[in-house]
């Protein structure tokens, strides 16, 4: 970084005559991409003019450069790209060779990630290359969807609007959740024991011994046996219907499969009931009597109500649906088989004496028992002939059996391993619960990962710097969740801990001012926020039930404040690349690691070799997305305020201990949660929303940007994940507010669980991007793009936001001018103005 | 000059012999120092030519590699330094090995650039890059096969034309909507008459003709007649279509609908002409025979589902294993037979009455279908009837388990092939669509077709696939001839 640092300290950008002097001098150009160096020739690179390396060589100011690498060295003709490094080289040898391959070892989607930083259209991709990764990517791809369709479902859980939704969700969680307390696992084994209960006594009804005779003199009920049907069907009724009024989607509820087949055991029993009754003294009771044994068949579907408690179960059902093309080439070549060798057993068998094969259909029989090698015996051929049909007709129908089973039981097991990591995550997640001072949960958008990984990812990256601006600028109107926690962060940080922001400026002297304008509007902001939420909230308390180690935990939260600033710095530039970076959650987890890294302190180093496994860990719980969301909101909220109230440990827990007083307290804060959680489409909105209490702009600015035709290209074309990364900022001050106050708790509770984790294979993608750069930026430029976000609202404040950042020594200071100048397009000339002051 | 060589070669070069000449070589960012002795090894290849001509000009230096540096004498190659490391291993080994993970075929590519023959390519590494090579070649004739339906040469005749608009609408079905009508009309019309087949064998619905026989309801037998006229209808129609008579005629499904057809004929023949030439119980006996190649129409259904085009196919490509399951049953059969058979002798009510009578228990047994017909009743002989199936169950499952996998790589491959020839067309259609771009606004120079601007030999061949296109005789598919004619200009 040495070489960079002397070009900063120069503080002025060198002039466009510098940079096409440096590039006209020499016909390569070194390319350092995450530390491994390329040397290659611009020819080359002009292969592809559109894409990023492409536009490289055009690029002759500096703020246009900035935009496309992340930091750049005039005298050694360098230019250094902060990505993953072993992709690049698959990306360089397509501009070398006009080949896009893929390394073998890559993950797919990484790799699409990698394709849509450098703007390589995926398509190029070789054929070689290309089956294996569309393989992975629709793999991935399906399991996003059924996050997503898993989380639309949560989401349906809301019980706001109806009277005594407390008590309802109360119910709801205690019948349909088995997990969530103590009494709903006795309840869900009660409700198991009266399955098994009234399955036992459907068969013990049919033992002649048991069945007594009416008055007709026909079998009926032993009146024993009869209670005990009778209890039972009052359980499940009485379970269907407090299901059925606790549920929050009536109409959901009734579709649901499991609920159809919980009617479909309860109904006959009352059919039954109603036909005997009504037709107790009227002739056609023999109908009435056939009528009702038809339904008392179907009382053995009863038997299904079991999958409702059985893992196994559902994925068998899931197996079924989802294999059905295979199961239908199984059911197709055993037809066929049948077919011809029951035609084929017929012609030889047809002129025997007393044969039992009378004529093909007769021998479907025979056919069948054979093929699927049963053999009764009660017909078997008896000619030569017959038999050598027979010998043949056993083997191809073991063959025709074993083929295309293997396909089946591969997609079972695929499943069935999918849905055992979800139940370990949901363990995960309860032990989290349990930890309960950090809740801080992730909300994850899975939709829109979804929505952005279904798009064929079309980069068209513009050259028009302009545009990219645009999009920075939709960006920011999703981020005002994001602002809304920073925000107060620093005015409790202030009023709170004037010692600790003391503290913070010897650590980093820029610090201060980064917080001190902000102070100002700020307060009026943690007013409003205290009023909400109307908690007593004791700044002094906090800093007492912190323990002993007050001095020492601020001292942590100064590193937080130092570090996180740091971070934006060094990391500034790489704003666009998360645009065009992931959509995948498990990236998202994987930042804290690189975050931590990037913390100066060594308490905070500590943290940061164990945070190393909490982020994996929260990968994970985040990618079944089986965090209730019932439960989540709170702990939503927990992490929101923990966030905006660092220092306030204490009253954060106090918080979390009672979730309800948190809901209502602070509907406004629940509302943006809610909003980011449903995802993209409504990103905009909540941006409106928030941006209604303490500032108009971004509204305003979401209306322009939603009427501009180039950013919903944008939207369309390459990033979708917009949306998605104030989630992602979100998880970072979650994160963040982890490792200074309970760490050891946290790990302590969850190492266990995460070391099958990681063992499993599952965890590889995640633990593979650990190593990829990528992620990490989506959370620096979050941040950044919140103060800049804030910077908007408070006119003033943008420019105080950028001053100590100039005033920091080092490679990032340039960069973050650049960034700032691309996030605030709407301030543009100010920042221009910014510059030439310098 | 020689300052740092990042390679452990470049080290040992130094150390081994000083008065060596050496040349010092920057692939992509990465230094290298090469002995020319030791580059001179394999004269054919790029490096040793540079070696043996870096006293000559500079042209000649620069055609050799993309950029010379005079004051170091560095000479600069725009490769992958990753792939050159092992490829440089040749020099000192005598054989390469691929990197791990790399792609094969762009690792072909590489060496075709270095000039290293890949026959230095280690076995291991070798058999990889044909396998990836054969996958290739599977693509391209897929793609060839779609492209070809996608043909519509204007010179042809209008009886060309119209034949080619049959040949589509009979063979391909995902090509229109009559064509799919049409597919489906004979997929109902294979299966109807399947049932007819099977309907006329139950007694009930027989009628009994003038002799007191019983023979095929007249109802049946009217729509066995319409299906076969449709059977002969398509069949024919394919055959005129077809633009190569001989190869329709002798391929496996044509055969099949050719044999599901014949025997209502021949037996129409037969019945009409025959009584005049053989005897009544002949011609009976005779149709009777026929009447069992009816069944050939089932498979005729084949054609409709790729399921059983896979399943004919694993079983083709698994033959060796078919035969080793039939080997093993074989022995289990007679070893089993022959003891059961032995051990049964001291029973008074014997079942076992010979041995090839007991071939048929040892079948049942070892399938573990078990019919129960003939069942061992002495002591020993139930213990051989155990092991007997015990045997029979492996004997089934080792064998059987290389067919499986064969049947599933099969039904993965298809899908598989099915994604990359999509991507593949598609690539073509960009590809088009960038020429037709970069035809319109040639002036713009920088707006041109991405795939474009690698010139020279790489221009023609823009993807691998697409040079196996190439390479194949008929290349005169619209696309093709399109992206050709606009490479010319």
């Amino acid at each position: 970084m040495n070489k960079s640092g002397s070009r900063s300290t120069s503080s002025l950008p060198p002039e466009p005559v510098e940079i096409i002097r440096s590039k006209s001098c020499c016909r390569r150009v070194r390319l350092n991409v995450g530390g491994l160096p390329h040397e290659v020739l611009w020819r080359t690179l002009d292969r592809l003019p559109r894409t990023r390396l492409g536009r490289l060589r055009d690029c002759n100011t500096h703020s246009a450069l900035m935009e496309i690498c992340d930091d750049y060295n005039l005298e050694d003709n360098e230019y250094f790209f902060d990505r993953h490094p072993g992709a690049f080289t698959s990306i360089l040898n397509f501009y070398r060779t006009g080949k896009l391959h893929m390394m073998e070892e890559m993950c797919a989607l990484s790799f699409s990630q990698e394709l849509d930083y450098w703007g390589i259209d995926e398509i190029y991709l070789e054929s070689c290359c290309q089956a294996r990764y569309h393989q992975k990517k629709e793999q991935m791809n399906e399991e996003l969807k059924r996050e997503a369709d898993n989380l639309k479902e949560r989401e349906g859980e809301e019980f706001d609007n109806t009277c005594c939704a407390e008590k309802r969700k109360k119910l709801w969680d205690l019948l349909e959740k088995p997990s969530s307390s103590v009494a709903a696992k006795i309840l869900a084994i009660i409700s198991i024991l009266f399955i098994v209960l009234s399955t036992i006594a459907l068969s013990l009804n049919t033992l002649p011994e048991l069945q007594e005779t009416d008055e007709f003199g026909q079998t009926t009920d032993n009146p024993k046996l009869a209670h005990v049907e009778a209890v039972c069907i009052a359980w499940f009724t009485m379970e269907y219907l407090l299901r059925f009024l606790s549920s929050p989607n009536k109409w959901k509820f009734f579709k649901g499969p499991l609920n159809v087949i919980d009617l479909l055991a309860i109904l006959p029993y009352y059919v039954t009931i109603f036909l005997t009754e009504s037709n107790k003294s009227v002739l056609q009771f023999q109908n009435v009597r056939r009528v009702v044994q038809i339904f008392r068949i179907m009382r053995i579907l009863r038997i299904l109500k079991l999958a409702r408690h059985s893992t196994g179960l559902q994925s068998l059902g899931f197996t079924l649906r989802r294999s059905y093309n295979e199961l239908g080439l199984l059911i197709l070549f055993l037809a066929m088989g049948i077919m011809i060798f029951s035609s084929l057993v017929f012609f030889a068998e047809k002129d025997e004496e007393d044969t039992k094969f009378k004529s093909i259909p007769a021998s479907f029989w025979w056919a069948t028992i054979t093929m699927t090698t049963v053999g009764y015996g009660d017909i078997y051929p008896k000619t030569l002939l017959g038999k050598i049909v027979g010998g043949l007709c056993c083997i191809a129908g073991v063959l025709v059996i074993a083929l295309p089973i293997p396909i089946i039981v591969n997609n079972f097991s695929e499943f069935y391993k999918e849905q055992k990591r979800q139940e370990k995550a949901i363990k995960r997640r309860e032990a989290l619960e349990r930890a309960k001072r950090n809740g801080s949960i992730v909300s994850m958008n899975m939709k829109d990962a979804f929505a952005r990984s279904v798009e064929l990812m079309d980069v068209v990256i513009e050259k028009d710097g302009e545009s990219i601006g645009r999009k920075e600028k939709l960006q920011d109107n999703h981020l005002s969740p994001n602002r809304w926690k920073w925000t107060p962060k620093h005015a409790v940080l202030e009023t709170n801990s004037n010692k600790s922001f003391n503290a913070s400026e010897h650590c980093s002297p820029s610090k201060i001012r980064t917080s001190s304008p902000q102070h100002l509007n700020v307060q009026k902001l943690e007013e409003m926020y205290n009023k909400m939420a109307k908690t007593q909230s004791q700044p002094n308390l906090n800093t007492k039930d912190r323990g002993s180690s007050s001095k020492g935990s601020k001292q942590r939260d100064e590193i937080e404040m130092g570090s996180m600033p740091g971070n934006t710095t060094r990391e500034g530039t790489v704003d666009m690349k998360s645009q065009s970076s992931i959509d995948s959650y498990i990236s998202c987890a994987t930042d804290f690691p690189e975050s931590t890294r990037f913390s100066h302190s060594p308490v905070a180093c500590l943290p940061g070799r164990l945070m190393a496994n909490p982020g994996l860990q929260t990968t994970l719980e985040l990618e079944p997305m089986l965090v209730p969301i019932s439960a989540g909101r709170p702990a939503g909220h927990g992490s929101v305020q923990e966030f905006s109230s660092n220092p306030e440990g204490s009253r954060h827990g106090l918080f979390s201990d009672s979730p309800r007083g948190l809901r209502f307290s602070n509907p406004l804060k629940a509302h943006s949660f809610k909003v980011n959680f449903r995802g993209g489409e409504a990103g905009t909105s909540s941006s409106m929303q928030m941006g209604a209490a303490p500032l108009s702009e971004s509204s305003a600015y979401s209306d322009r940007s939603l009427l501009s035709p180039e950013v919903s290209i944008y939207n369309t074309a390459s990033s979708k994940t917009p949306p998605k990364s104030p989630e992602s900022m979100s998880m970072t001050p979650a994160i963040f507010t982890f490792h200074d106050t309970s760490i050891n708790k946290y790990i302590d509770a969850d190492t266990d669980d995460e070391d099958h984790l990681q063992d499993g294979s599952d965890s590889s993608p995640s633990k593979r991007l650990l190593d990829n750069m990528s992620p990490k930026f989506s959370v620096s430029s979050g941040f950044q793009r919140g103060t800049n976000h804030l910077e908007m609202s408070q006119r003033m404040l943008g420019q105080n936001c950028m001053f100590p950042l100039e005033g920091r020594a080092g490679s990032g200071q340039e960069n973050h001018v650049a960034q700032g100048r691309r996030v605030a397009p709407g301030e543009r000339g100010r920042t221009n103005t910014f510059d030439e002051s310098l | 000059m020689w300052t740092n060589p990042r390679d452990r070669h470049g080290d040992c070069n130094d150390s081994e012999s000083s008065e060596e000449k050496k040349i010092l070589v920057n692939i992509g960012g990465v230094k290298q120092v090469l002995s020319s002795y030791l580059l001179s090894r394999y004269p054919e290849t790029r490096l040793a030519e540079l070696a043996s001509c870096s006293s000559k000009s500079l042209d000649y230096i620069s055609c050799l590699c993309d950029d010379y540096d005079p004051v170091n004498g560095e000479f600069y190659f725009d490769r992958d330094p990753e792939t050159f490391k092992c490829i440089v291993d040749v020099y000192y080994n005598g054989e390469i090995h691929m990197k791990h993970g790399a792609c094969p075929i762009c690792f072909k590519k590489e060496l075709e650039f270095w000039r290293v023959d890949p026959e230095y390519l280690d076995e291991c590494c070798k058999t990889h890059l044909n396998e990836m090579e054969d996958e290739l070649a599977e693509i391209a004739a897929k793609v060839k096969l779609i492209l070809d339906d996608l043909n519509s040469d204007p010179s042809l005749s209008r009886w060309q034309k119209s034949k080619i608009f049959l040949w589509k609408l009979m063979e391909k079905p995902e090509s229109s909507l009559q064509a799919r009508v049409i597919a489906i009309l004979s997929f109902l019309f294979i299966l109807i008459s399947s049932v007819v087949m099977c309907m006329g064998t139950i007694p009930e619905l027989q009628v009994e003709d003038a002799e007191g026989n019983p023979v095929e309801h007249p109802t049946l037998e009217v729509i066995e007649t319409a299906c076969i006229c449709w059977f002969t209808v398509e069949y024919l129609l394919r055959l005129i279509s077809s633009p190569n008579k001989l190869h329709f005629v002798l391929s496996f499904m044509n055969i099949i609908d050719f044999m599901a057809i014949i025997p209502f004929y021949v037996v129409l023949t037969l019945t009409s002409l025959g009584t005049a030439m053989m005897e009544l119980a002949n011609v009976q006996q005779a149709v009777q025979a026929l009447r069992i190649m009816r069944i050939a129409r089932i498979f005729k259904l084949a054609r409709h589902s790729s399921g059983l085009q896979t399943l004919t196919y694993a079983l083709k490509r698994s033959f060796k294993e078919l035969g080793l399951l039939l080997l093993y049953m074989g022995i289990g059969i007679f070893v089993f037979s022959a003891l059961g058979y032995t051990m049964e002798q001291s029973h008074p009510e014997n079942m076992f009455s010979s041995i090839p009578q007991s071939f048929w228990w040892a079948i049942i047994t070892m399938t573990t279908v078990g019919y129960g017909d003939i069942y061992p009743k002495t002591t020993l002989g139930r213990c051989n009837a155990a092991i007997s199936f015990l045997c029979g169950v492996i004997a089934i499952a080792l064998p059987i388990h290389p067919i499986i996998n064969n049947f599933v790589i099969f039904y993965n491959k298809q899908k598989v092939l099915e994604t990359a020839a999509k991507h593949e067309l598609e690539l073509l259609a960009l590809q088009a669509n960038e020429d037709a771009l970069k035809k319109s606004s040639r002036k713009v120079h920088k707006t041109g077709g991405v795939l474009a601007v690698w010139d020279g030999p790489m221009r023609a061949s823009n993807s691998d696939t697409h040079l196996l296109l190439q390479e194949e005789p008929a290349q005169g598919t619209p696309l093709r001839n399109s992206v050709d004619s606009s490479t010319q200009l």
